[in-house]
């Protein structure tokens, strides 16, 4: 393959990227085909400031070929195409393609009749065409990106002449950005402003939404023609825009990035009621033998005005609690098995970062079946109901739309009959997990 | 299968409401043999199904089952007192029970209180017997004893069907037994037991008296029991 390579000099984490064309005339040449090597070609990115690029594909195992479509634009100006490999949150190396695209159209002068006119636009020289009886020539000229005049030079009987001409191409954007990683995290990523020429840190202007776009404290290195931002979303914005301008009125990089959602994400205010399920397991304990597994499901729900640091609803806990001994008969098992259903009430007293700390409380009726079983005479099941109540702590720990708690709480639930006599109170501790979202 | 029984168990108690409750009333399943002469004995088996007395007590760790057990065919007490593992209770009926249909039942003793009682109605059957046609006599007792040594009480049975008695009667020794004691089977006729009494009768004289289902008395000769 025909074509020049580009290497990010000093960055040896920069794909290496090759063109064919490296030239584009706009209107006539159909596509850009694009070569990439990269050390994990899964995790490379690709951005075009302009035009169509295609989605990678893979070449082996540090490869990838793209085709990048020129735009339908037909005046002179540049392509960025932007090449990098994603690592976390650090900024990557990038590799910068610029594609000049080259406008093509015809030039009318107007000089002494019959002369010969030649145009010169940068480097290249179109003509020569004879003018006709009234000095009128038309000369197609291919302009470059950055030429904004042509010499013309017109020769009729030995004596030329010599005429710039104003070629007025319409101003471009020398802009790109790219941002990353995607999803941007909530702890912040990285951003560069590439252009097509030099740009300055200080020239840069900068507007964001859903985040803050600050410059890079310290860059792991520098270019004339790039500067590196950081990105860090703000507040609980699932998303940061940006739009950075340098140079000109036309030059102008926008970029907009998905972010985690974060990890406090616990409304202050609602719309509507908000319904919370949760789960809960664990223990308690009431002295003694008093030792039961705890289970709990629950449906809370907060209401508009006080957001989710209220809440309010159902719980259905069970609790299984067992005794084993022997007496002079032989063996004897106890086992008992409640359940109760419980209004339950959640108050949110502060937070610290993902951490909330809530006071919760709950009473209801306790309906318990305890069953004596022996290995030497008949077993029985006897019922019964009481109630209970309890009040404790609760911390919980924001991940996503999930928080997961831990709870330690006091509870009073005896189990008394004329034969039994047991607490599944006492304290409680349980591990659970209620959805806000 | 129990576990689903108590998870039913307590779902009805959610729907319907529950309560404290007691433990059922024992049930005499069986006795065998369930028949016998009213002139002999039976060792039998009593099955029983019940729910023994008991208490668990989580904070304390403990839990404890109340093993005490009455039996009795109508009004005689028969059996050992106590429980016995999967509900199989040996007994003893001796021959005071007079012909025709008799109760048997249990009662469990408990320490709160708890004292169910479950009756096999009729379950137990008493043929007419054979009785000997003198009644019994009490073998001459040495006279003085001495207090905790052993002596043999002989009673016999008397007359026709003598030989043939292997049942059992109650004797009393007023001011030492405070209430009948019931002589294991005789053998051919023969009843021989060994004695001691407790304590000296300061000067006052023992008699043995010893009677049947029917109401017939044998009484021993005096004697006194020496420090």
């Amino acid at each position: 393959m025909i074509g020049i390579a580009i290497l990010a000099a000093t960055l040896s984490a920069a794909p290496e990227v090759s063109a064919n064309p490296q030239r584009v005339l706009l209107g006539s040449t159909p596509e850009v085909a694009i070569e990439v090597r990269a050390s994990n070609p899964a995790a490379l990115r690709a951005r075009a400031s302009t035009g169509t690029l295609s989605p990678k594909e893979l070449v082996g195992t540090e490869g990838a070929r793209y085709t990048w479509k020129p735009p339908g634009a037909r005046f002179p100006h540049f392509a960025l195409l932007v090449f990098w490999v994603e690592r976390g949150s650090n900024p990557p190396d990038l590799a910068v393609l610029r594609i000049p695209l080259v406008g093509r159209t015809d030039l009318e002068v107007n000089t002494e009749p019959r002369a010969d006119v030649r145009v010169e636009v940068g480097d290249h020289t179109f003509g020569p065409r004879r003018a006709d009886g009234r000095g009128h020539a038309v000369i197609p000229v291919e302009v470059p990106p950055g030429i904004a005049q042509a010499k013309v030079l017109s020769d009729v009987g030995g004596a030329s002449k010599t005429v710039q001409v104003a070629l007025d191409p319409p101003p471009f954007n020398h802009l790109a950005a790219v941002v990353g990683p995607d999803p941007l995290p909530r702890s912040g990523g990285w951003a560069w402003l590439v252009a097509a020429e030099k740009v300055d840190a200080a020239d840069v202007k900068r507007e964001a939404s859903g985040g803050e776009v600050t410059p890079w404290p310290a860059p792991p290195t520098t270019y004339p023609d790039r500067v590196l931002f950081q990105v860090r979303p703000t507040g609980e914005s699932l998303s940061v825009s940006a739009t950075l301008r340098a140079g000109g009125p036309d030059d102008v990089a926008t970029f907009s990035i998905d972010a985690e959602e974060p990890s406090i994400a616990r409304p202050r205010a609602l719309e509507r009621p908000l319904l919370q399920p949760g789960i809960f397991v664990g223990g308690t304990y009431a002295g003694g033998a008093n030792l039961s597994l705890a289970a709990s499901v629950a449906l809370d729900v907060s209401f508009p005005p006080l957001g989710t640091a209220f809440a309010t609803g159902l719980a259905l806990e069970g609790y299984t609690m067992g005794l084993h001994r022997t007496v002079s008969l032989g063996n004897v098992d106890s086992w008992i098995l409640a359940l109760s259903p419980l209004a339950v009430v959640r108050y949110q007293l502060f937070e610290l970062g993902a951490v909330a700390f809530h006071l919760r409380g709950g009473a209801g009726p306790l309906f318990f079946v305890h069953q004596f079983h022996t290995d030497f005479s008949s077993s029985w099941l006897q019922t019964g109901v009481s109630a209970q109540a309890f009040a404790g702590m609760e911390v919980t720990y924001r991940v996503g739309p999930l928080d997961m708690l831990m709870e330690v709480r006091a509870s009073m639930g005896q189990v008394r009959t004329a034969q039994v006599d047991a607490n599944i109170g006492g304290l409680v501790f349980g591990l659970g997990g209620r959805v806000i979202k | 299968m129990k576990r689903a029984a108590a998870l039913a168990a307590l779902a009805a108690c959610g729907l319907m409401g529950c309560g404290t409750q007691v433990p059922p009333r024992p049930r005499v399943l069986s006795i065998d043999p369930n028949t016998m002469t009213s002139s002999s004995f039976a060792d039998v088996i009593i099955s029983v199904d019940a729910v023994l007395p008991f208490t668990v007590d989580y904070g304390a760790g403990k839990a404890a089952v109340d093993p005490l057990i009455l039996l009795s065919v109508d009004p005689i007490p028969v059996g050992g007192g106590t429980f016995e593992p999967n509900g199989r209770l040996s007994a003893r009926i001796p021959s005071k029970l007079t012909e025709g249909a008799h109760d048997v039942t249990v009662t469990l003793v408990g320490a709160e209180g708890d004292s169910r009682t479950g009756v096999l109605a009729g379950g137990f059957i008493v043929t007419p017997g054979t009785w000997p046609s003198g009644g019994f006599a009490i073998a001459p007792i040495a006279d003085p004893q001495r207090v905790d040594v052993y002596f043999t009480l002989t009673i016999t049975a008397q007359g026709a069907n003598a030989s043939s008695f292997n049942g059992t009667l109650d004797y009393v020794i007023p001011g030492v037994t405070p209430k009948p004691v019931t002589t294991g089977p005789f053998t051919n006729g023969v009843y021989q037991e060994s004695l001691s009494i407790h304590s000296p009768t300061m000067g006052q004289k023992l008699q043995v008296t010893a009677y049947d289902l029917l109401g017939r008395l044998a009484t021993s000769n005096s004697f006194s029991v020496n420090p």
